[in-house]
């Protein structure tokens, strides 16, 4: 049997700023490859620079996520301890951690 | 409330700009029309002409808004500190000119892609507010659905069919109403718009302000913000109507029924407090942190000092054009630093600085200049309004406070012999005992 555990980690403001940018950049240049992709007379090479852009956004903001819930993990978590699951609360800048268990 | 695109990009790339915040997101006013389809009694444009925007125009200002990111000069009114632009599309009325606003929303979207490093192309925004009376046309229509995601858009409603209709007139004499709320219902329904309202108090609907504020939410509209016109002296007569209309709202809001849901700014725990002497920042956004443009392309610091907006009572402020740029003459040079250097201490006088509730005071830079010929001299004209204002807020958390157990009051700041202007010994009385744990 296992159990799920919430813990909420507060990180620091300036950290939760530099993911909640990069995820609304990430989230609005789709936006805007979607737009190109509408318009009959883009020029191709724009619209190939933009989708590299945002991907390279993407990778961005996955390592730096990754590299962020790892650094405030507040137990030992991951490959060798407890599977999780994260979200940033970019509103409390704060790390919502869910830790699933092995019931004892 | 809702967090406003212009909060957003200050909080996201602001913090990191120090006390240069305002730079992290400019708003651009592009007036692509002073020619209007509806012939509204308190239209504060008494100089309108049926001049429109060429192409050429609403090129030359995109192109000049690339011009300044490419020469990131930090003492320009945009720099690559300027991380999001909100292009204001105003009138007259804007949906006249829908395809030229279309034509730029275009241009500037495939420009700012152009540019290595430049956010614009993802984070700009849209804005216009429209009668709705061309809502269901085509064009309207195309451009709604190819920019939703990008556009805030509104159509303004006075409130109940016979209030609008009062004042919101064809040449004809008949109301708009009807065309105003389908377009605004189908832009709810169809787009998922937001449902909100800004209402503009004056003393011919002031004795509505509570039927209003019920029609919005029976409505189910989200928003109702209502502010009182600059243009009037309010008198302590009708401060009492005002504070009366609140205390109806306020009894509506804390009813725990539908109306306790909505988000209005009527209503702010932060307000009517002293501001610290070291706080100067002015509370209008006219003395040099926005740009507006004419038809003829012309510069100003907001659209309020363009001649269609100052009836020719004072001279319009012109600070350069698109073409050449703004702020480049010695005249327009001196005109930034004038406006610049205005702040709440130079603006007000000792009353007013010293005002016991001076936060959350509105006061209009442009205003001020139409009546005083000088937009460095706060207008007191609403004064009376404030502190009723002041009062029916000490009113309302003070109530909704004590109902939820908290500790927390409201105090009550105001002047006790403007308070009894206001509202007599027996209700003060009443307010004071609520303020106290």
């Amino acid at each position: 049997m296992t159990k799920e555990k919430a813990i909420i980690v507060p990180i620091p403001q300036e950290t939760s700023d530099k993911v909640e940018r990069l995820f609304y950049e990430w989230r609005a240049g789709r936006e805007t490859v979607a737009f190109l992709m509408k318009d009959k007379d883009v020029r191709w090479d724009i619209l190939q620079n933009y989708i590299n852009v945002v991907e390279a956004r993407y990778t961005e903001l996955e390592m730096m996520k990754d590299s962020i819930s790892k650094e405030y993990a507040p137990i030992p978590i991951g490959d060798n301890g407890s599977p999780f699951d994260y979200t940033f609360l970019f509103d409390q800048s704060s790390i919502r951690y869910i830790i699933t268990e092995e019931e004892k | 409330m809702r967090e406003s695109h212009s909060d957003i990009m200050a909080r996201l790339y602001g913090r990191a700009l120090n006390d240069k915040w305002d730079r992290a997101c400019r708003n651009i006013t592009f007036q692509v029309t002073e020619n209007c389809n509806a012939c509204c009694t308190y239209c504060y444009q008494t100089h309108k002409t049926k001049k429109r925007m060429p192409w050429e125009v609403g090129k030359a200002i995109a192109d000049y808004l690339f011009r300044m990111w490419d020469e990131d000069d930090p003492s320009a009114f945009i720099s690559r500190d300027t991380k999001s632009l909100i292009l204001d599309f105003i009138g007259g009325e804007p949906l006249l000119e829908i395809e030229l606003i279309d034509r730029i929303c275009d241009y500037f979207w495939h420009e700012a892609v152009k540019r290595d490093g430049c956010l614009w192309g993802d984070t700009f925004r849209i804005s216009m507010i429209s009668n709705g009376l061309l809502y269901f046309g085509k064009p309207v229509q195309d451009f709604i659905k190819k920019y939703k995601d990008r556009l805030s858009f509104a159509i303004t409603i006075d409130g109940p069919k016979e209030m609008h209709d009062a004042c919101r007139i064809l040449a004809d004499g008949s109301g708009t109403w009807a065309a105003a709320n389908a377009a605004q219902k189908h832009y709810h329904n169809a787009y998922g718009g937001y449902l909100g309202t800004k209402v503009t108090i004056s003393p011919d609907n002031l004795i509505y302000l509570n039927k209003t504020f019920r029609y919005f939410v029976d409505n189910g509209y989200e928003e109702f913000h209502a502010n009182p016109i600059f243009e009037h002296e309010w008198t302590p007569y009708e401060s009492k109507e005002y504070y009366k209309q609140l205390c109806l709202i306020a009894d509506d809001m804390l009813s725990q029924s539908k109306y306790g849901a909505i988000s209005t700014s009527l209503f702010d725990e932060q307000f009517f407090v002293p501001i610290p002497e070291t706080d100067l920042t002015p509370w209008c956004g006219g003395t040099g942190l926005m740009m507006a443009f004419d038809p003829d392309g012309k510069a100003y610091p907001c659209l309020r000092y363009m001649e269609s907006s100052l009836n020719g009572e004072q001279e319009p402020i012109c600070v350069g054009d698109c073409f050449t740029g703004a702020y480049l003459k010695q005249e327009h040079i001196d005109i930034r630093k004038w406006l610049s250097a205005m702040n709440r201490r130079t603006s007000c006088d000792d009353e007013c600085f010293y005002c016991p509730i001076a936060k959350g005071c509105a006061s209009c830079a442009a205003w001020n200049y139409q009546k005083y010929g000088t937009p460095d001299k706060k207008d007191k004209g609403i004064c009376w309004m404030h502190r009723a204002r002041s009062l029916a807020n000490a009113y309302y958390w003070n109530q909704k406070w004590v109902r939820e157990g908290s500790t927390k009051r409201m105090p009550i700041l105001l002047e006790r012999e403007h308070a009894l202007q206001i509202v007599g010994e027996k209700e003060l009385k009443v307010l004071t005992s609520l303020a106290e744990v």
